[in-house]
């Protein structure tokens, strides 16, 4: 062999090495670049409320109408869009009870990890008796059909709720459990022994 | 051609393969290459030239990477209240509420105590806030045998009847008296204690309060409710007890006498005192029994003329049986206490059956009717009576739903009723009050609620960028000054802002306090406004001036208990209150921001200015 020839085969080794490896470079250049796909996700789970937290408490009966609640929502992902509902004297029966109902989206960071702060503002209700306010929260709830939106869809949801009653007194206040009947609409004078 | 010159053709060919194939596979990898931002609202990162400055000072870059008002006090410089929710895992004080207020030098809230030589203490304002001190409270209230004979009902000396307490807080150390914030009444009730004595017990916060006992039935009947003056109460235990008869006597019972006649009879009616201010009960329940009856409505403690009398605020009020239906009370206000021997239950006609429905606005009346969902509650204007004028001092008050296509039925008494109807939320229609007339054997009533005012706004940041993804909450402006009996009270409402910071939504015409919220974690404060919204009878719709959102003023610190080794207070709910610069001074305080703290009891709140 020639000394050209060999000189022609180191170059033509050479050449061949430097566009594949320019290629691999380009390649993984690029593989490094390209954005991952979407990291994998954690299996749904349903919003946890941290019922310590709610405010206000729900350890004692309210005797003043809060106005709005403030709900934590522990969430397993953060970038979970929930939904939320509230009812008054939610009627099992009769599906009545449904107030509003909304989603609070991904927010970027908040003190507390994957908690949530909802706030939700409640009307001042007509009615000054005993009332049960409820706040339900899950990752969808089909609030088409306000009937339906007590009830969350898969993988479920959680709920607090509190009791309101001028007096402080829960005499009075809806029992609407094992078929019984709601209270009557109207009519109904209970405020004399709640004193306030 | 030359054998190298070939090679060398060759070798550039190949070379200009592999870099073309290089390109294309290269191109083809980078093709995708696009940022996916998670969240496409703004963040708040310096620099920040083009930020507006605050009250006093310009925008900054603070050492967070975040434009800020960096103020001397690191806090606002208006009055602002902290209001703290201790949450019910806590082991101090679970479930309460304290109060603390900042001027505008930072006082009393973030005064920096004295240092006490030889005293290590763990929270020092101002970058720690120590929660106030609790208060055990125990107590009865317990009736001589002199009182108890005179109301009726003998008992041994000394007696404690079982109670409802209430106490409502009015201040505390740091300010003489709250204005109007979210803070409930704790409530507390009698049982058997130690020893078969029958008190209340309960821990409430360090501060000043209203006390007022409720005796529980059957006692009610016969031993009237007390009110204390406003008391304060220091971190410590506390007997809190009330002897009817030696700390306050009996009212003068021949100025509490009351004779009620009803010519259909009283049977299981019930009469009772109503303090007119702040409608609540200020003597014994008592239930009447046939068609006329003089009943002592006993109280203790309401001596409001020098006479001993009752004064100009006080509503005497005689109420049907709890079951009974469409039946009025009678409530009539005793001017100078006087009225008392002469309350007459005038009779009324039979109830009426009410029918109606509630349906979309028409302007063709061949148009069929449309209903749909809805809430329909009546308050009486005036009652009719038989033989009589309609009277004011009957009062009846009623709210019966609708089906899904608006119809719904109920019973009234004849009279003149303030309609308020409230369709279901997702119909588009307003919620609206209207004054109709029940004086028919069967009335029928068609409610044609306006559709909703349609709000438009914009939130735009000072910097000139649009504010993405905020939610914008409207909840009922219920200041003194802002309402009106007229109109209903509009029900909240809430959206979210779209990319180029605008937002609309369905609003009840009334007052309303607008808040736009930032997303958590963007680093802007949320900004608040008060609204007026427009409504008629026919579409409104209303667009609000674009709402500014500055940079923030960052308020931060860590929340303790008062123990020596000051335990941190974490998931407390942290909210910030402050008035309008714009509304009177004496104005309800909004809430301006809020938080959590975490597991270290720090909590960073973001703040802008006071709201407009």
């Amino acid at each position: 062999m020639t000394g050209s020839a060999r000189a022609r085969r180191i170059r033509r080794f050479v050449t061949t090495a430097l566009g594949l490896a320019s290629a691999a470079v380009l390649v993984d250049a690029c593989v490094i670049a390209d954005p991952p796909t979407d990291l994998p996700r954690p299996s749904e789970r349903r919003p946890t409320i941290v019922r310590a937290s709610v405010v206000p408490s729900t350890s004692s009966v309210l005797g003043t109408w809060p106005g709005k609640v403030i709900v934590p929502v522990e969430l397993s992902d953060p970038l979970a869009e929930i939904t939320w509902a509230t009812f008054i004297n939610y009627n099992p029966v009769t599906g009545e009870g449904f107030i509003q109902d909304d989603t609070s989206k991904y927010e970027p960071a908040s003190t507390r990890g994957n908690i949530r702060l909802l706030e939700i503002p409640i009307s001042v209700p007509s009615s000054d008796r005993c009332l049960f306010i409820e706040v339900i929260v899950a990752l969808r709830l089909n609030t088409r059909d306000p009937r339906n939106a007590h009830t969350p869809e898969e993988p479920g949801g959680d709920s607090v709720g509190w009791f309101f009653s001028p007096s402080g007194d829960l005499a009075g206040c809806p029992v609407l459990d094992a078929g019984l009947q709601p209270l009557p609409d109207s009519g109904a004078d209970a405020d004399a022994g709640g004193g306030v | 051609m030359t054998a190298g010159g070939r090679s060398g053709a060759g070798v550039g060919a190949r070379v200009s393969i592999g870099a073309l194939l290089a390109a294309v596979v290269g191109a083809s990898s980078c093709e995708p290459i696009q940022p996916r931002p998670i969240l496409t609202a703004p963040v708040n990162r310096c620099p920040c030239e083009l930020y507006e400055p605050g009250a006093s000072t310009a925008a900054r870059c603070s050492s967070r990477d975040r434009c800020e008002i960096l103020t001397a006090g690191g806090r606002p410089e208006y009055p602002f209240w902290i209001v703290v929710h201790v949450p019910d895992s806590s082991i101090f004080a679970p479930g309460f509420t304290y109060v603390f207020f900042s001027d505008t030098q930072g006082n009393p809230a973030f005064t920096e105590p004295p240092v006490t030589p030889g005293v290590v203490t763990r929270c020092r304002p101002p970058q720690c806030l120590p929660l106030g001190g609790l208060v055990g409270v125990s107590g009865g209230y317990r009736v001589t045998a002199e009182a108890s004979d005179a109301v009726g009902y003998p008992l041994p000396q000394g007696t404690s009847i079982p109670v409802r307490v209430v106490y409502e807080p009015l201040g505390n150390a740091q300010q003489e008296r709250f204005p109007k914030l979210p803070l409930d009444r704790a409530f507390a009730s009698s049982r058997i204690g130690s020893g078969g004595v029958v008190e209340f017990s309960r821990a409430i916060p360090a501060g000043t309060y209203r006390r007022v006992f409720y005796p529980q039935p059957p006692f009610d009947e016969f031993f009237p409710p007390t009110v204390s003056e406003p008391v304060s109460l220091a971190p410590d235990f506390v007997v809190d007890t009330f002897v009817l008869g030696a700390d306050l006597p009996l009212d003068d019972p021949a100025t509490r006498t009351a004779k009620i006649t009803r010519a259909d009879g009283l049977d299981g009616w019930r009469a009772w005192l109503v303090d007119r201010p702040s409608q609540r009960r200020i003597s014994v329940v008592r239930t009447l029994s046939g068609t006329e009856s003089e009943v002592v409505l006993h109280t203790a403690g309401e001596q409001r003329t020098p006479t001993g009398g009752l004064g100009d605020e006080v509503e005497a009020v005689v109420a049907p049986p709890a079951s009974w239906t469409a039946v009025p009370r009678y409530v009539t206000q005793l001017f100078g206490g006087a009225g008392l021997q002469a309350l007459r239950y005038d009779p009324i006609p039979p109830p009426v059956a009410v029918a109606g429905v509630v349906v979309q606005p028409i302007t063709d009346p061949n148009a069929p009717l449309l209903g749909y969902a809805a809430r329909v509650s009546f308050e009486s204007e005036s009652i009719a009576r038989t033989n009589a004028e309609p009277s004011t001092l009957l009062r009846y008050s009623s709210t019966v739903n609708t089906d899904d296509r608006g119809r719904f039925a109920t019973v009234l008494p004849p009279g003149t009723y303030a309609a308020t109807i409230e369709p279901a939320e997702g119909t588009g229609y307003a919620k609206r009050k209207e004054i109709v007339v029940v004086d028919r054997a069967l009335t029928a009533l068609t409610f044609q609620p306006p559709p909703r005012t349609l709000l438009t706004g914009r939130a735009v940041l000072t910097d000139g960028r649009p504010l993405s993804d905020a939610a914008v909450v409207a909840i009922p402006n219920t200041s003194p000054g802002a309402r009106s009996s007229l109109i209903a009270e509009p029900r909240p409402g809430r959206t979210e802002t779209r990319e180029d910071g605008s937002f609309a939504f369905e609003l009840d015409p009334g007052p309303y306090i607008l808040s736009v919220i930032p997303k958590a974690g963007t680093g802007f404060p949320r900004v608040v406004v008060r609204p007026d919204v427009p409504g008629s009878l026919t579409a409104q719709v209303a667009e609000l001036p674009d709402i500014r959102v500055p940079a923030p003023t960052r308020l931060a610190f860590t929340l303790r208990d008062p123990s020596p080794t000051g335990n941190v207070i974490a998931n407390a709910v942290v909210r910030i209150f402050a008035r309008s610069a714009t509304a009177p001074a004496d104005s309800d305080p909004i809430e301006i921001g809020n938080a959590m703290t975490d597991s270290e009891g720090s909590v960073e709140i973001l703040l802008a200015q006071e709201p407009r």
